[in-house]
């Protein structure tokens, strides 16, 4: 055991377990190129360019294809760690930055957190500063992925 | 272990599937008895199970009123609990280097009860609960000898009703009990706590 120099005995408590909550938030389908891969230091780079996609639920749009793109890392150990980078435009005509990090694991495990950005002054200022949780599916071509999110509540 | 060299090559010849079945034995080997475990909870496909605690003890605080108004709050230790993992806080073995009372970005050090050090980059969000965007903090003014001072409180979640969410993410040795932390997305809910500073968090792995 290690030293515990510092503890309070009220945290241990049941009612200090916080609830935390999820609400569907919105679906991004993604239309990419098939991996190419880069054998680098850290294992192997994938990178799927962003051609085009859509978004539905909370939010509306299209995926812009010109400069999108995933470039996760493929971990010797099989598992990879998500890193795209997603511009949108929302019906409105608005801008909307995606970025996912998470894993992607061999066992069928694909989870995202996903950071935003948006215009403040836009339609889409109630996902200033939040994150969401996804749930992935990549289609068995390699050419497209499905992601589920989820605001936290 | 498996040498990297190698395990780039098999992955190149392979596709990482050689790879994927070693990691994929490893997972099963570490994985807990379900029924040890606190129930999964469903919210319409989303599933999270809560994995641990953490106390995170606080003392200096410092603002350093950039444009994008940084903090920077070191972690004093703390402990961690829960059905999952349990150790400590490594003391001054990092801090908050997110902006003040808008997003976190903290880094710090676990060391788990079998002494495997642990990172962690803990981010998210502190929203003042009722305010459209980050909690505002004041500027003080300059002292009458020009200098001025960067220190700052943070008020408790009872003083100040604050909205905590993080998402931490977590590195620890590939070989050890922890290697499941590696390859799995957690979520956070933060509590401030004074007297003594600091704040509890409640962190569910995301199944």
């Amino acid at each position: 055991m290690v030293d515990r120099n510092l503890t309070e005995a009220i945290d241990h408590e049941d009612r200090f377990i916080a609830d935390v909550g999820f609400e569907p938030a919105f679906t991004l389908t993604l239309e990419h190129d098939v991996a190419e891969r880069i054998a680098g230091p850290s294992g192997t780079r994938l990178f799927r360019k962003i051609n085009g996609g859509s978004i539905s639920g909370r939010i509306t749009g299209t995926v812009y294809g010109n400069g999108g793109g995933d470039y996760s890392l493929l971990r010797p150990d099989g598992v990879a760690e998500i890193n795209t980078h997603v511009l949108l435009r929302t019906e409105a005509g608005e801008w909307f930055y995606l970025f996912n990090m998470g894993y992607a694991r061999p066992d069928g495990y694909h989870r995202i957190t996903s950071w935003v950005d948006t215009d403040v002054r836009g339609q889409m200022e109630w996902t200033a500063g939040l994150f969401f949780i996804g749930t992935g599916e990549t289609a068995a071509d390699g050419r497209s992925t499905t992601i589920r999110y989820y605001e936290v509540t | 272990m498996i040498d990297r060299r190698d395990a780039l090559r098999v992955m190149a010849a392979t596709g990482g599937a050689a790879l994927a079945a070693r990691s994929t034995v490893a997972a099963a080997e570490n994985a807990p008895d379900p029924a040890t475990l606190p129930p999964v909870r469903d919210f319409g496909g989303l599933q999270t199970r809560y994995a641990f605690s953490v106390s995170v003890f606080f003392k200096e605080r410092i603002q350093i009123d950039s444009p994008y108004s940084r903090a920077f709050v070191p972690a004093i230790g703390g402990e961690i609990w829960g059905p999952r993992l349990s150790g400590i806080v490594v003391p001054y073995g990092g801090a908050d280097f997110g902006g003040g009372g808008g997003p976190l970005d903290a880094h710090y050090m676990f060391r788990a009860d079998d002494g495997t050090p642990i990172y962690i980059n803990n981010r998210g969000y502190m929203k003042r609960i009722g305010a459209r965007a980050s909690v505002e903090r004041t500027m003080k003014p300059r002292n009458a000898d020009g200098t001025f001072d960067q220190n700052f409180t943070a008020p408790a979640d009872s003083v100040v009703p604050l909205r905590m969410r993080t998402s931490p993410y977590f590195e620890a040795p590939a070989d050890s009990a922890h290697a499941w932390m590696n390859s799995t997305v957690f979520i956070g809910h933060g509590l401030r706590r004074t007297d003594p500073d600091r704040t509890v968090f409640t962190y569910y792995e995301v199944l």
